[in-house]
């Protein structure tokens, strides 16, 4: 659904944001992505539709919205044509941004808000019988532990982890693709949401936790022993 | 057995799961096909712009030949003027929308995708709600989607919807209620559609029929005027049917649903807005 992209500026959400770490050359993500800096005048000259802006803008940004699209939809093609969809958005939107405001709530709302247009239009609500991006009530059942996870191989559990954040209900999914991999403050993706920030930290846990239960019951197998 | 140091009742609501988190870092992000990100870049990169060393026209080697009588700055005024009324009847052409502001709309400020209008300018209201994908409205707004539906909308209200006019036909019309309430009269067109609208409790199913939606404290009460509809409270996921003059209240809580008659205080905005709707459809 729609989200409000709200007007008032906020401070830099990765320079905030636990989850990241800045060093000279960017901000490193929790999943160790560099997101590179933009320079102080960037937002103004991006707001211009400056040529260069653009670009900078481009290299920034493709991969980060291209990676949480895909990971929303979970399909090449269809992440091309949504990705590709959101670009040309911000390119005929670049005029009417706010340069007071954050680039990454404004880029991911759109980016959001497109992911869930597609969704609509396949009926992906009624395929799904999933939750919406902004419920995390149900379909959530919490972990029951909290101590080290079973021992996989690296190969397994990344194919396995692949495999868990694509089950993960959407608002679940998208928080932990936020905030994990592309480094934002929870205030920010709360600011996107239209959310307080303890309910999205409330998510995020959630979110690992249930990973922590399906890594669990992969692990366990379907007899109670390892798969 | 629980391990030393670990809370015998799990983690909590918000507490982080390092475990968890470091496993993560063995997960590689999704990589895009080099073709795509080099040819979206391209698109991307080349906004719609006019070098100002480019003529508008091409230089043709040949001088055209003139026609006689009429001077070129004749003709070239001609066409000048011609342009400027081309783009004053764009300009002030009415909005093709089938949107229209209906009295019972009070004066006061509607919200939509971020953008405040005044109630009171219709024109500006009605061509915003063409591709409104989020409305907020601190009064009441009653609005007509041409002879499909009559909307009203209570104060402090916020919906979020698929752009109407844009939709395929085959796709229902789709609301989410996210506060305050909604209320549906369908109009003769409606006649084979379907409309959604969807709380964070439930999902009502409209065919045709007079309705409200009301996001309460403790969760969300469906008022049926007219007509039937079909609900899928979120927590159970089956059909359930609510026929004219009927309440069904779906609780946040694990309460079960409560059904019964519809209350006045929900029941006289659907008669009011029924009684407008036979005005515009006798």
């Amino acid at each position: 659904l729609p989200i409000e992209q709200r007007k008032e500026s906020s401070p830099d959400p990765l320079a905030e944001s636990s989850a990241s770490a800045e060093t000279s050359a960017g901000i490193e993500s929790s999943a160790g992505r560099r997101i590179p800096v933009l320079p102080p005048d960037f937002k103004a000259r991006f707001a211009a539709a400056d040529p260069d802006a653009l670009a900078r803008f481009y290299e920034t940004y493709f991969d980060r919205v291209y990676g949480y699209v895909r990971r929303m939809l979970s399909e090449d093609h269809v992440a091309e044509d949504v990705t590709q969809d959101i670009f040309l958005h911000i390119q005929r939107s670049a005029k009417t941004y706010d340069p007071a405001r954050e680039l990454d709530p404004w880029v991911f709302a759109i980016a959001t808000n497109k992911v869930r247009d597609f969704w609509r239009s396949r009926r992906h609500r009624d395929d799904l019988q999933a939750t919406s991006l902004d419920d995390t009530a149900t379909r959530y059942h919490p972990a029951s532990t909290s101590g080290p996870l079973p021992t996989l191989e690296s190969a397994e559990l990344k194919s396995i982890l692949d495999r868990a954040i694509d089950e993960l209900p959407e608002a679940m999914r998208s928080t932990l693709i936020l905030r994990y991999f592309e480094g934002m403050s929870f205030e920010s993706i709360a600011q996107m949401y239209d959310r307080n920030e303890a309910a999205v930290r409330k998510r995020y846990s959630r979110a690992l936790g249930e990973l922590r239960r399906i890594l669990e019951k992969r692990h366990a197998g379907p007899e109670g022993g390892r798969a | 057995v629980t391990p030393p140091g670990q809370d015998p009742r799990g983690p909590s609501d918000d507490e982080v799961d390092v475990f968890v988190e470091r496993a993560l870092a063995a997960v590689a992000p999704p990589a895009a096909r080099s073709e795509f990100k080099e040819k979206l870049r391209r698109e991307f990169c080349s906004a719609p712009r006019r070098d100002p060393t480019t003529p508008l026209f091409d230089v043709v080697d040949e001088p055209r030949p003139r026609s006689k009588g009429i001077p070129a700055r004749f003709v070239w005024a001609g066409l000048a003027a011609a342009a400027a009324l081309v783009a004053l009847i764009v300009y002030f052409k009415p909005a093709d929308s089938r949107w229209k502001v209906l009295e019972g709309t009070s004066a006061g400020v509607v919200t939509i995708d971020g953008i405040p209008i005044p109630s009171d300018d219709r024109a500006r209201l009605e061509k915003s709600l063409v591709e409104a994908h989020d409305i907020h409205t601190t009064v009441a707004m009653r609005a007509r989607f041409g002879d499909w539906y009559v909307l009203e909308l209570a104060p402090d209200s916020h919906v979020m919807l698929s752009p109407i006019e844009q939709r395929a036909r085959t796709e229902p019309l789709y609301f989410q209620l996210a506060a305050g309430s909604l209320r549906v009269r369908t109009g003769p067109s409606f006649h084979g559609d379907e409309m959604r609208v969807d709380t964070d409790d439930l999902s009502v199913r409209i065919t045709g029929t007079t309705v409200a939606v009301d996001l309460v404290s403790d969760g969300t009460c469906v008022c049926c005027l007219t007509g039937t509809v079909k609900i899928v409270p979120s927590k159970s996921k089956t059909n359930e049917t609510l026929c004219g003059s009927g309440t069904y209240h779906v609780f946040r809580s694990d309460k079960a649903p409560a059904t019964g008659e519809i209350i006045d205080r929900h029941a006289e905005p659907l008669h009011a807005i029924d009684v407008l709707a036979r005005q515009l459809w006798p």
